[in-house]
C-alpha cells in the first residue's frame, strides 16, 4: 500500500515538474477561457457561446495576429464548481483572461475570484450587482442591465398602444425578478398608467395555470412577464393556451432570445413582444460579416449567446496591443473604449465596466409572413438605457 | 491484527498527503477534502445505522452559510468560525434526527428529502441574510491568532493542508466510533433492531447520536468549503448536493472509512477529468450507480460478479416481497 | 369568485398528477418497490411525442404510440434489470433506479441537446371555453376528461374484474398469489407495465401543455411522490384524492402565497409521513 502511495506521489511530482515546460512550449498563444455552463441545468449556454468566441478568436488571428489559445471550461451550471475550476485554469494552463454567458451567481462569485487572482472576466450575466454593488475592477459585463430591458420593451410599448392603462406582471420572487418589477412600476407611473397587479412565484414553479387566471380576473390591458429562460417559456405557453393573447397584449420582458423563441414555435409567438439582448437580423457591415462567419459552424443563425460570446471576446481584445498579458494594463485600455459590434456601437464604461449596447423590441410575426424557420419576428424598436454614473453602486475596492 | 488497525490510518494519511499531487491541483484537492467529510458521515449512517439520506445538503449548507456568517458579519477568524459551524450542524442534525428516525426505508427518505427542501426555501427566501440566489458574496478567510504561528491560511497549500488534516482528525475519530461500544450496538441495532431494544439498549437514542454526528461532519465540509471559495452558493443546499453526497457515498461502499475517503477523492478528480471530456458522463455514473446497487449488501463480494452469477444461474427472480417485513 | 376558480382550476391540475402517481402507487402497491426511475419514464414519453410531431405524425397517433413504445422499453427494463431488485431492500430499489433515472435523463439530453422543445396542442382541441368571464382551455379540459376515464377504468378494473381481483389480492398479501398457483413474476412485470404506461399517457397528456425539457422528469417525480405518500403508498382511492388535494393547494396558494407554494407540499407531505404514516388512506398492514 505504501509503494503505490509512494508511486503516486512521484508520478504526482513528474507532472508538476513538467508543468512549466508546457507553459513555456504555448508562450507565443495567449490562453483565453472560456467558462460557462456546458452540463447541468444551463448546459444550453455552452456550446452557442463556443461558437462566438471561436469566431471572434479566427478574426483576431486574421485580422490582428492576436493568437487566443482558447480553453474550454464547463462550469456545470454551479457557481461553486464555476470558481474552482477559474482557480485551475488560472494555475495550470496560466489563463488570466475569462469570459463567459454565466448564470448570475456564478458570474458575481468569478467576478471576486477574478480580482482574487488577479484575472479579466467579461460576463453576459443579468443580475444589476455585476456591475453594482458587487461590481470588481477585474469584471466587465456585456448586457442590458433589467433598468434597460425594461426601458427597451416597456417604454416603446406605451407609445405603440397608448391605450393600454392597466397593467399586470407575473415575477420570480428573487432579487433579479424584484429589479425587474421595481423598474416597470417606475416606467409605468411615469408613463401615466397603472401595474394593476402582480403575481410573484417561486423559482422553481412550472405550473403557471393558477397566476394566470389571477392575471385574466385583473382584466389588465397588457400582461408583463419578469420571468425568463426555461420558466419564461412556460409561462408564456401556458398563457397563450388560456386564450390570453387574444384579451391583451403580452410582453415578455427579458428573453433568451431565438432559441427560446424557437423552443416555443410561432404559433405561440404570433403576436407577442419580446424584449431580446440581440437579433440577427440587425442590419449592418459588422453583423451581416459576423452572421456569415457564424455560417460555417451552424446552420442555425447566431443567437444571444453566440452574440456574447462574440463581444466579450472582443471586448478584451479591444484591451490588448499586443500578446502581452498585462492585466490592470489591459484593463486600463479597455475602460473607456468603444467597439463596432454586432447590437451597434458598444462602449466600455470606466466608472463601472458596463459595456453599453442596444437593447431590442421584438414583435413575433405570424407563420405565413416568416421567410424561413428562424424569422420569427422584427425588431420594432432598438434603445439603450443604463443608470448614470451618479445612480451607480459601484465603488471599486 | 495489531498492524492492520495502523495500516488503514497509514494508507489515509498518505492519501491525504499525496492528494494535491495526484489531482494536479490545491483547490481540487480541497474540494475532494470537503467532500469527504460529509462522505464519512454518510458513511456512518448508511453503512452503520442503514439510514440513506437524501437531506445531507441541508447541513453541509448550514455549516457554510453559519461560518460564512460568522466570518463576514461577526468578524471571526477561520477555525473559531468552522467549529461554530460544526456544533450549529450537530445541533440541526439532533432535530432533524429526532424526527425522520421515527420513519424509516422510503419514508425516512422522503422525510429527508422534504426537511432538505425546507432548508433550501430558508435559504433561498431569507435573501437579506443568505444573498439568496446570488449567494453569499466576499467571504474572507482570516487566519486570526494562529498568525503568531506564522500560518498564513490565505497560501492555498496551507489551507489545503489545515483541511486534511481535520479530515485526518474526522476519519480517526470514525475508526474510534467504529472500534467502540457505541458503533458495536449500531450494528447491532442495524441488523435487528427488535433484538437490540429487547436486550436493552435504546435503538432511537444510537440512531438520532449517529445521524447528527453525519450532520456534523457534513457540517464541517460547508464550512471548509466557504474557505475555499469565498462565498456560499444556493446549491450548497440543493438536492443536487445530496445526491452527489449520497452517490459518493455509495461508490465507496458504504461500509470502510478509508473508502470513502478514496471514494471522495476519486469522485472529484475523475469529475472534473470527464466532465472536461464529455458533457454526458453522468450517464456513466448512473450506469455505475446500478451495477454498485446490485452488489450492496450482499455477502458474496464484487457486484459484477454477483449479477453474472445471478444470470448464470438464473436464480429464479419474483420472490414475493415481505410486504409485513419491510416498510 | 376567484378562489372558486382557482380551486376549479386546482382540481383540473390534480387530476394531471394523478394518472402519473397512479403509475407510481400501482408498481409501489402490488411489488412493494420504489420507482425512482418514473420521473424518467414519464419525461421519455414527453420527448416521444415530440419525435412523433417531428416526424409528421399528430397527437392522436402519439397517444396510442407513445404508451405502447414506453411499455415494451419498461417490460425489457424489468425482465433485464428490475425484476432481480424485487426481494432486495428499498434502498437497494431506490439506488438501482436512481441509476436508470440518470442514465434516461442524460440520454435525453445527449440526443435532444438541453434546451426545450415545443410540442403543439392537437388543433382540433385549440380553442377555449369561457365561463363567467374566465376562460379555460379545451385542451386542459380535455386532458380532465382523459384523467377521469383513465383513473375511472383503472378503478373498474381493479374493483370489477379477476385481474383487479389478483392485483388486489397481491397488494395486501404477496404469499396469497403464490399459494394460488398465479405466476408471480408474470402479475410482477404486468403490474410494472401498466405503471410504466401510465407514465406514457402523462407524458403525451403534459407534452402540449409545458412543452419538453430535461427537467420535466425530476418534477414531475416529486409530485407524484408527495401524492403517493400523502395518499398512502399503494392505496389508490387515497392517490386520487391527494393528487386532488395537491392540485388544488398548488393552485390556491397561487393567490395566497405564492413563493410558499411547492414549500406546502412538502410540508404536507412531512405531515403526513410523521402524523399518519400510512397516509390519509392508506390501511393499517
Amino acid at each position: 500500500m505504501k509503494r503505490r502511495s509512494f508511486i503516486k506521489g512521484l508520478a504526482g511530482t513528474a507532472y508538476v515538474a513538467a508543468m512549466p515546460t508546457i507553459v513555456r512550449a504555448q508562450s507565443q498563444k495567449i490562453p483565453f477561457a472560456h467558462i460557462t455552463p456546458f452540463s447541468g441545468a444551463l448546459a444550453e449556454l455552452g456550446p452557442d457561446t463556443e461558437i462566438g468566441c471561436k469566431v471572434a478568436i479566427e478574426q483576431l488571428r486574421k485580422q490582428r495576429n492576436l493568437n487566443f489559445e482558447y480553453i474550454r471550461v464547463d462550469s456545470e451550471s454551479n457557481p461553486s464548481v464555476a470558481v474552482r475550476k477559474m482557480q485551475e485554469a488560472a494555475s495550470s494552463s496560466g489563463a488570466r483572461l475569462f469570459v463567459g454567458a454565466n448564470l448570475s451567481s456564478e458570474a458575481l462569485a468569478l467576478g471576486k475570484e477574478a480580482r482574487n487572482i488577479g484575472a479579466i472576466y467579461v460576463t453576459s450575466a443579468g443580475a444589476d450587482e455585476i456591475t453594482g454593488k458587487d461590481c470588481t475592477k477585474s469584471m466587465f459585463r456585456w448586457a442590458v442591465p433589467t433598468r434597460g430591458a425594461v426601458d427597451g420593451t416597456i417604454k416603446p410599448l406605451m407609445k405603440l398602444i397608448p391605450n393600454a392603462k392597466r397593467w399586470y406582471a407575473i415575477t420570480p420572487k428573487y432579487v433579479f425578478g424584484d429589479a425587474l418589477l421595481r423598474n416597470t412600476e417606475r416606467v409605468l407611473k411615469a408613463g401615466g398608467a397603472e401595474l394593476v397587479g402582480n403575481s410573484y412565484h417561486s423559482l422553481t414553479e412550472k405550473e403557471f395555470s393558477g397566476y394566470l387566471v389571477n392575471a385574466a380576473a385583473a382584466n389588465p390591458d397588457v400582461l408583463v412577464l419578469h420571468n425568463f429562460s426555461a420558466q419564461g417559456a412556460a409561462c408564456l405557453r401556458q398563457a397563450v393556451s388560456f386564450g390570453l393573447k387574444s384579451k391583451m397584449k403580452i410582453v415578455m420582458v427579458w428573453s433568451a432570445g431565438l432559441d427560446q423563441l424557437l423552443s416555443l414555435g410561432p404559433d405561440n409567438l404570433e403576436g407577442i413582444y419580446v424584449g431580446a439582448q440581440y437579433w440577427h437580423t440587425r442590419d449592418d457591415a459588422t453583423n451581416r460579416a459576423f452572421v456569415a462567419a457564424c455560417a460555417s459552424h451552424t446552420k442555425a443563425p447566431p443567437n444571444n449567446n453566440t452574440a456574447a460570446g462574440y463581444a466579450m471576446t472582443m471586448a478584451i481584445a479591444a484591451g490588448m496591443t499586443s500578446d502581452k498579458v498585462d492585466i490592470p494594463q489591459i484593463i486600463q485600455r479597455m475602460e473607456g473604449k468603444t467597439i463596432n459590434g454586432v447590437t451597434g456601437p458598444e462602449t466600455i464604461r470606466p466608472f463601472d465596466h458596463e459595456i453599453t449596447k442596444s437593447y431590442f423590441l421584438l414583435k413575433c410575426k405570424p407563420k405565413a409572413s416568416m421567410a424561413n424557420q428562424y424569422d420569427l419576428a422584427d425588431i420594432v424598436e432598438t434603445s439603450s438605457s443604463y443608470p448614470a454614473q451618479s445612480e451607480s453602486l459601484c465603488k471599486f475596492a | 491484527m495489531r498492524l492492520q488497525s495502523y495500516l488503514e490510518p497509514l494508507v489515509a494519511a498518505a492519501l491525504l498527503v499525496c492528494l494535491p499531487w495526484t489531482l494536479g491541483s490545491n483547490t481540487l484537492a480541497t474540494e475532494a477534502v470537503t467532500l469527504a467529510l460529509p462522505v464519512l458521515g454518510g458513511t456512518l449512517i448508511f453503512g452503520y445505522s442503514g439510514l440513506l439520506s437524501f437531506g445531507q445538503a441541508l447541513f453541509f449548507g448550514a455549516g457554510s452559510y453559519v461560518a460564512a456568517l460568522l466570518m463576514k458579519e461577526a468578524g471571526y477568524a477561520l477555525v473559531p468560525a468552522v467549529a461554530g459551524a460544526t456544533v450549529a450542524a450537530l445541533a440541526i442534525g439532533v432535530a432533524v434526527g429526532a424526527v425522520s428516525i421515527r420513519r424509516s426505508g422510503i419514508y425516512f427518505v422522503m422525510l429527508t428529502l422534504a426537511f432538505s427542501n425546507l432548508g433550501f426555501f430558508l435559504a433561498y427566501s431569507a435573501s437579506g441574510v443568505t444573498g439568496g440566489e446570488n449567494g453569499l458574496l466576499d467571504v474572507p478567510r482570516r487566519t486570526g491568532i494562529l498568525q503568531a504561528l506564522g500560518v498564513n491560511l490565505g497560501d492555498s497549500t496551507v489551507y489545503y493542508g489545515l483541511c486534511a488534516a481535520l479530515t485526518f482528525v474526522g476519519y480517526l475519530v470514525m475508526l474510534a466510533i467504529r472500534r467502540s461500544a457505541f458503533g458495536s450496538v449500531l450494528r447491532a441495532v442495524r441488523q435487528n433492531e427488535r433484538r437490540a431494544v429487547i436486550l436493552g439498549y435504546n435503538a432511537r437514542i444510537y440512531k438520532i447520536a449517529s445521524f447528527a454526528i453525519a450532520a456534523a461532519f457534513a457540517g464541517l465540509g460547508g464550512a471548509l468549503n466557504v474557505g475555499l471559495m469565498h462565498f456560499v452558493s444556493l446549491s450548497n443546499v440543493s438536492v443536487g448536493m445530496s445526491e452527489r453526497i449520497v452517490i459518493v457515498t455509495l461508490l465507496g461502499g458504504g461500509q470502510s472509512f478509508l473508502a470513502a475517503l478514496f471514494s471522495a477523492s476519486i469522485f472529484t478528480g475523475l469529475s472534473d477529468m470527464l466532465a472536461s471530456l464529455w458533457p454526458r458522463w453522468m450517464l456513466v455514473l448512473g450506469l455505475i450507480i446500478i451495477v454498485i446497487a446490485f452488489g450492496l449488501e450482499q455477502r458474496v463480494g464484487f457486484a459484477p460478479r454477483d449479477i453474472l452469477r445471478r444470470l448464470v444461474l438464473r436464480v429464479k427472480p419474483g420472490k414475493p416481497p415481505q410486504s409485513s417485513a419491510r416498510t | 369568485m376567484i378562489y372558486a376558480f382557482q380551486i376549479v382550476n386546482g382540481l383540473g391540475l390534480g387530476m394531471l398528477y394523478c394518472i402519473l402517481a397512479l403509475g407510481l402507487s400501482v408498481i409501489f402497491g402490488l411489488l412493494r418497490f420504489v420507482n425512482f426511475a418514473h420521473g424518467e419514464m414519464f419525461a421519455l414519453s414527453a420527448y416521444l411525442a415530440f419525435v412523433v410531431e417531428r416526424l409528421g405524425g399528430d397527437f392522436w397517433i402519439a397517444i396510442v404510440l407513445v404508451p405502447l413504445m414506453v411499455l415494451a422499453f419498461g417490460w425489457a427494463l424489468e425482465k433485464s434489470l428490475i425484476r432481480f431488485t424485487y426481494d432486495r431492500s428499498h434502498t437497494v430499489q431506490i439506488l438501482v433506479t436512481f441509476g436508470i433515472a440518470l442514465v434516461i435523463r442524460e440520454a435525453l439530453i445527449w440526443v435532444f441537446g438541453p434546451q426545450p422543445h415545443n410540442v403543439s396542442t392537437p388543433p382540433s382541441l385549440a380553442g377555449f371555453i369561457s365561463v363567467a368571464g374566465f376562460t379555460f382551455p379545451v385542451y386542459r379540459a380535455f386532458v380532465i376528461g382523459l384523467g377521469i376515464m383513465i383513473t375511472l377504468t383503472f378503478w373498474y378494473v381493479l374493483e370489477r374484474t379477476r385481474v383487479g381481483a389478483i392485483i388486489r389480492a397481491g397488494s395486501e398479501r404477496p404469499e396469497m398469489l403464490m399459494l394460488l398457483g398465479r405466476s408471480t413474476s408474470t402479475v410482477f412485470s404486468g403490474a410494472f407495465c401498466t405503471g410504466i404506461a401510465l407514465a406514457g399517457f402523462a407524458g403525451v397528456m403534459f407534452a402540449p401543455l409545458r412543452g419538453v425539457d430535461p427537467n420535466i422528469g425530476a418534477e414531475a417525480l416529486g409530485i407524484a411522490f408527495i401524492a403517493v405518500t400523502i395518499g398512502g403508498l399503494g392505496s389508490y382511492s387515497g392517490v386520487v384524492v391527494a393528487s386532488l388535494i395537491l392540485g388544488v393547494i398548488q393552485s390556491v396558494m397561487s393567490t395566497a402565497w405564492p413563493e410558499g407554494a411547492s414549500l406546502m407540499l412538502y410540508i404536507a407531505m412531512a405531515a403526513v409521513i410523521l402524523i399518519r404514516p400510512r397516509g390519509l388512506f392508506g390501511k393499517a398492514v
